[in-house]
């Protein structure tokens, strides 16, 4: 039985008056793959930002490795091992590539040696970011973008990465290195906690699924079961979601 | 014009009677002269109520045209002989000018640079004062400056003075409530909050700005005659940035956007130095700190704080008899819905939009009946959003070309897009925030008005007429959708509430084309349930409409067609049924099945 | 020709000063969008403190210097910590913010007149010369001061921004705050230590240009005011408009009072300003100021 490395418990959390989470509870284990699925709006990102600490819950609890965080500021969150690639990628427009892979070590006192040894291990990832290397991040496409983001993250050397919607508009054939990086990632021993609108590849890729939906979870499962389920897909569309009941 | 006359006249006799509780004698006629530099720096602080408590612009330039108004009249009074009132006409109106000419060639620059402007104008304006000795004397200044008289009556004592001074300051408090209440105020006020949504309903930006700043000019060559009869002697060193930053303290001590607040505002930061006194040669750091600390913990003045207290008090009270409301509950739906036509209403052709090199979208084509409530569907980052803002005029299309009702807005402004009979609403909602939610659906009738600002402040029965209509038809529109919580400050309101504002507000002036943007995100079920039959009743009335929505149960109780946006471009159309059959629809919201291993 | 030589060296060094002042209204408004009208104060409080640490503690110019500067950004990490912090998060703080600036710089300069008294100090030139002569023309050794130092710091403020990685932290946070959080860059510090840089700058300008005026209390408010003008013509955030905004500014003004009118020195600055902006109002290097929908 493997450890809960990431526990939310009747989590409560929104922006202002609106209220985007009702009491989400859930965990992730040591080593795992676990997939956040649901329409617009259900909630996905919101539960991501809620971990990262970029909003606080108004009610409940999130323990990461044995201890409270949800008080914590992300500054400090990042600094625990959670590394989060935010919905839109976010990268530094301003900054090169490499400058923007050197923000990500700055959760922690780094050599320059360790650095670069880092980076390298990024760009054997991403072979393509060697190229860009001195390109200003706003230059980018939204794939060369999207790869820069998780490699920012990796920088972090989080135990847990968190990436929102990594597929978001990229080729197909870009979505499949990056999948493929993800799982390669989780097999190094990073747990992954994902978003992710392409239901079909998030199934594959986590060994468990949440369906979030108004900011509730409606179901938990394997993939596996998911998978094999016809009517959940259906449901996901939606229309048959609560317009029937 | 009875009502505001009885509201504040208790406030009016307590000032007109505040001379004969002065002590005797020489302290007394001291504070007599303090009386009416008060009353002068009122009347210019309440042109900074209009422009930075309404209009939320900044200007540290009052200074400048309390001087332009006062030297104005000293030198047409003195030199020129001119008749006292046919003087202080002229300076109004000389600094009125000032004030526009300022106001046009600056507004179009954002609040920093608006602020460095008039300030730089401020520091010309001292130095042209302080060095055109042929006109203003220079350093010397002006002395014998007139005071009044009334039907051959002269008003030459302190206390006469202090009763004119008082009328005035009534006179230029009346004009600033009345604008509040107008329609023109309305436009001020929704300008302050978010000029986004009030371009939206038809208000011009720059007109609005430019008459807030020519009424603040106005009201500050108002207050710089008074100045200038009151002391009768003025020199340039009283027309400095510092006093500009000392109207600014008044408005904001009092409170920015009470009337009430920036006179008595005027009066403490008048009076503080006498108050102070105690402190020597820290009187002006505590007046500067007195700023930061009022800034800092009561960003709506002293006055706001109380009124606030007041009404959270009041609502307390309240809070119990009024049970939470259940939203449009009551809408009956048993009318038949209307069918769509085959007559086309918009027609957008090739549309494409391109941010830096992200096509958002990508030679568009849609066309939506009239009668219809057509639905754009479509992933994340698909284009929905960009095509409903290059439709209500806010982005301006790269190609490609939009007709509606048979002539082409293509580019258009949004007022123009408004006034042609397209209204939206926001993803975000954009609701005026400090505004009540009668208030904000007022606003939406702004387009409908017709008397200006002369009619408004000569208070036209027209203008009382307008703005009745406005407000019976607002409560109408509100009531329709099953709302009555009209006297709630819209950032109050819960979120579904909001959106059922934001709907009426949008509907309010009966507009052609109803555009939604995500009118169910953030709702739950029941607020959802409620959203159906508000867009059913709207259909009812006979509007088009074309929202955006991810909530696929919503949009299959609503919509009578849909289009599917991919990558911005249309990948299918036709019911809401058949599209989420298609398997390009399914491909692109689950996505490919691909291996990848 | 003479005349004219001289001329331009008086308008760079005082156009030098409103660079370093322009480009610290830049930083903080680009980091956080914050506009600062206590900036001008700072140069005041260093010059204060150049007083205080030259002539009253009789350190060697060069270690009054130093201290002084890093005293007035000391002084600018306080201010940010009790005027920007508390509004970091209230929406839509520009307005309030900035007139809580305006305050605040009405009580500094108060502060500092009741602390050191209504006499103004004269500090003495680093140079003791009066002037200098460089091929035919006499020179104020304090103006090559002046264009030196600001050459120096400028070079050092740009390695650096561009050099160092906790200058790219501060860059990175003012192009995205919250990613910057997410790595793990500490935001709040990041204002302090952008406040801190400029307001550093601002008193090296303070004490660099004291020898030709006085040390008074409200020396630092007409200065800020066209170093103000200065950053909106060469564009907030850029070190280069900066200085090209600071120097065309010092030019306008120092042939506008010796060919044109005395008088009205302090008005060449701000007409050239309105009328710059009525041609270009977006800046020379421009600035995206369309707002997100």
């Amino acid at each position: 039985m493997m450890s809960n490395m990431l526990e939310l418990a009747a989590i409560r959390s929104g922006y202002g008056a609106v209220v985007a989470l009702h009491e989400i509870s859930l965990e992730v284990r040591q080593g795992e793959t676990v997939v956040l699925l649901g329409v617009n709006g259900a909630g996905k990102s919101t539960t991501l930002k809620t971990i990262s600490g970029l909003l606080h819950p108004t009610r409940g609890t999130i323990t990461f490795q044995g201890e409270r965080i949800d008080r914590l500021a992300p500054e400090t969150i990042v600094r625990r091992g959670i590394a989060h690639v935010p919905e839109g990628r976010r990268v530094f427009p301003g900054l090169t590539v490499r400058e923007n892979l050197l923000m990500g070590t700055s959760n922690r006192r780094v050599t320059r040696a360790e650095t670069e040894r880092d980076i390298a291990r990024v760009l054997e990832i991403f072979p393509d970011l060697e190229r860009l290397y001195g390109q200003m991040g706003w230059s980018l496409s939204g794939g060369q973008q999207q790869m820069l983001a998780i490699g920012r993250g990796l920088m972090a050397r989080p135990v847990l990465l968190m990436l929102d919607e990594p597929s978001l508009g990229l080729a197909p054939v870009i979505v499949k290195q990056v999948f493929r990086t993800i799982e390669m990632i989780n097999r190094q021993g990073v747990t992954v906690l994902l978003v992710e609108q392409n239901v079909n590849l998030g199934l594959k890729v986590a060994h468990r699924a949440y369906l979030l939906e108004n900011g509730r979870i409606i179901r938990a499962a394997t993939t596996d079961a998911l998978a094999a389920d016809q009517e959940f897909r259906r449901s996901l569309l939606g229309a048959s979601g609560h317009g029937a009941d | 014009m009875i009502k505001p006359i009885l509201k504040f006249l208790p406030f009016l006799i307590v000032l007109a009677l505040l001379p004969l509780m002065l002590p005797a004698g020489r302290l007394g006629a001291y504070y007599l002269t303090l009386l009416i530099l008060t009353a002068s720096y009122a009347v210019a602080a309440l042109g900074l109520t209009v422009l930075l408590g309404y209009s939320g612009q900044i200007s540290l330039a009052q200074a400048a045209f309390f001087g332009i108004g006062a030297y104005t009249f000293a030198i047409l009074g003195v030199h020129d002989g001119v008749p006292f009132w046919l003087a202080a006409i002229a300076a109004v109106a000389v600094a009125a000018v000032f004030g526009l000419v300022l106001g046009m060639i600056s507004l179009r620059l954002a609040s920093h640079y608006l602020a460095l402007v008039t300030i730089g104008f401020q520091i010309i304006t001292q130095l042209v004062l302080a060095n055109w000795h042929a006109l203003t004397g220079g350093p010397d200044g002006i002395s014998n400056i007139p005071r009044p008289s009334l039907f051959g009556f002269a008003l030459q004592t302190d206390e006469q003075f202090y009763w004119v001074s008082l009328a005035v300051l009534a006179l230029a408090a009346y004009v600033v409530y009345r604008l509040r209440n107008s329609r023109l105020g309305g436009a001020l006020l929704a300008l302050r909050e978010d000029e986004i949504a009030a371009a939206a309903y038809g208000i011009s930006v720059f007109r609005t700005k430019v008459m807030a700043f020519s009424i603040a000019a106005a009201l500050g060559g108002l207050g710089g005659v008074l100045y200038a009869s009151g002391s009768l002697y003025i020199s340039p060193d009283v027309f400095s940035f510092y006093q500009s930053v000392s109207f600014f303290a008044m408005v904001l001590v009092g409170g920015r956007e009470s009337i009430v607040g920036t006179i008595l505002g005027s009066g403490l930061v008048t009076f503080l130095p006498e108050v102070l006194r105690f402190l020597q040669s820290y009187t002006v750091a505590v007046y500067g700190l007195l700023i930061v600390v009022v800034v800092l913990f009561l960003p709506n003045g002293l006055y706001g704080a109380l009124a606030d207290g007041v009404g959270f008090l009041r609502s307390r009270r309240t809070a119990g008899a009024a049970p939470a409301e259940q939203l449009a509950a009551t809408i009956a739906t048993t009318a038949p819905r209307p069918v769509a036509t085959s007559e086309t209403l918009l027609e957008i052709k090739d549309l494409t939009k391109r941010f830096g090199g992200v096509t958002a979208v990508n030679g568009l084509n849609l066309t939506v009946c009239k009668g219809d409530v057509a639905v754009l569907i479509g992933p994340n980052g698909s284009g929905k959003t960009t095509v409903l803002n290059v439709l209500s005029g806010i982005y301006a299309a790269n190609g490609g070309g939009i007709v509606f009702r048979g002539g082409t807005i293509t580019n258009a402004s949004p007022n123009q897009v408004h006034a042609a009979g397209i209204s939206r609403t926001f993803q975000n909602i954009r609701l005026f925030p400090e505004l009540t939610a009668l208030e904000n659906v007022v606003v939406g009738y702004f387009s409908k008005g017709t008397v200006g600002l002369a009619g408004t402040l000569l208070s036209v029965p027209r203008g009382y007429r307008e703005e009745r209509e406005a407000v019976a038809k607002a409560r109408e529109t509100l009531g329709a959708l099953g709302f009555s919580r009209f006297d709630v400050r819209a950032k109050h309101l819960p979120y579904g509430q909001q959106r059922i504002v934001e709907i009426a507000r949008a509907i309010v002036a009966g507009p052609t084309l109803l555009l939604l943007d995500e009118p169910a995100a953030g709702m739950n079920h029941e607020e959802t349930a409620a959203l159906s039959s508000i867009l059913y009743r709207i259909h009812e009335l006979g509007l088009t409409m074309l929202l955006i929505e991810h909530d696929m149960s919503f949009v299959a109780s609503v919509a009578t067609r849909a289009y599917v946006m991919d990558f911005g471009q249309k990948i299918s159309e036709g019911s809401v049924q058949s599209v989420l059959a298609d398997p390009a629809v399914i491909k692109a919201y689950l996505g490919d099945d691909v291996e990848y291993a | 020709m003479a005349e004219i030589i001289q001329l331009a060296i008086t308008g760079v060094a005082l156009g030098s000063i409103y660079a370093l002042i322009a480009f610290g209204f830049g930083l903080i408004y680009t980091s956080v969008n914050v506009v600062n009208f206590a900036q001008g104060d700072f140069a005041m409080i260093g010059a204060y403190f150049m007083v205080s640490l030259e002539l009253g503690a009789r350190l060697p110019w060069w270690l009054a210097l130093i201290l002084a500067v890093l005293l007035a950004g000391a002084c600018g990490a306080l201010f940010q910590l009790l005027i920007y912090q508390p509004m970091r998060r209230r929406p839509r703080n520009f307005l309030p913010v900035m007139i809580a600036t305006v305050g605040a710089s009405v009580f500094i300069e108060q502060i500092f007149l009741v602390i050191y008294g209504p006499v103004p100090f004269q500090l003495p030139s680093i140079f003791k010369a009066q002037t200098i002569r460089l091929g035919g023309v006499s020179v104020y050794p304090q103006y090559l001061v002046i264009i030196g130092a600001t050459a120096a710091m400028m070079a050092l403020l740009r390695w650096f921004i561009e050099g160092t990685k906790l200058g790219k932290q501060l860059q990175a946070t003012a192009q995205d705050a919250d990613a910057a959080r997410l790595m793990g860059i500490r935001v709040a510090r990041m204002a302090a230590l952008t406040f801190a840089i400029s307001t550093a700058l601002a008193g090296l300008a303070g004490l660099l240009i004291a020898p030709l005026y006085t040390v008074t209390s409200t020396m630092g408010t007409s200065i800020a005011l066209k170093a103000f003008a200065a950053a909106i013509i060469g564009g907030f955030g850029s070190m280069t408009g900066a200085i090209l905004g600071g120097i065309s500014i010092g030019l306008i003004e120092t042939f506008g009072a010796t060919y044109i009118s005395g008088t009205y020195r302090d008005a060449f600055p701000f007409l050239f300003l309105i009328i710059f902006l009525i041609i270009k109002p977006v800046g020379l290097f421009g600035e995206k100021v369309s707002q997100k929908v």
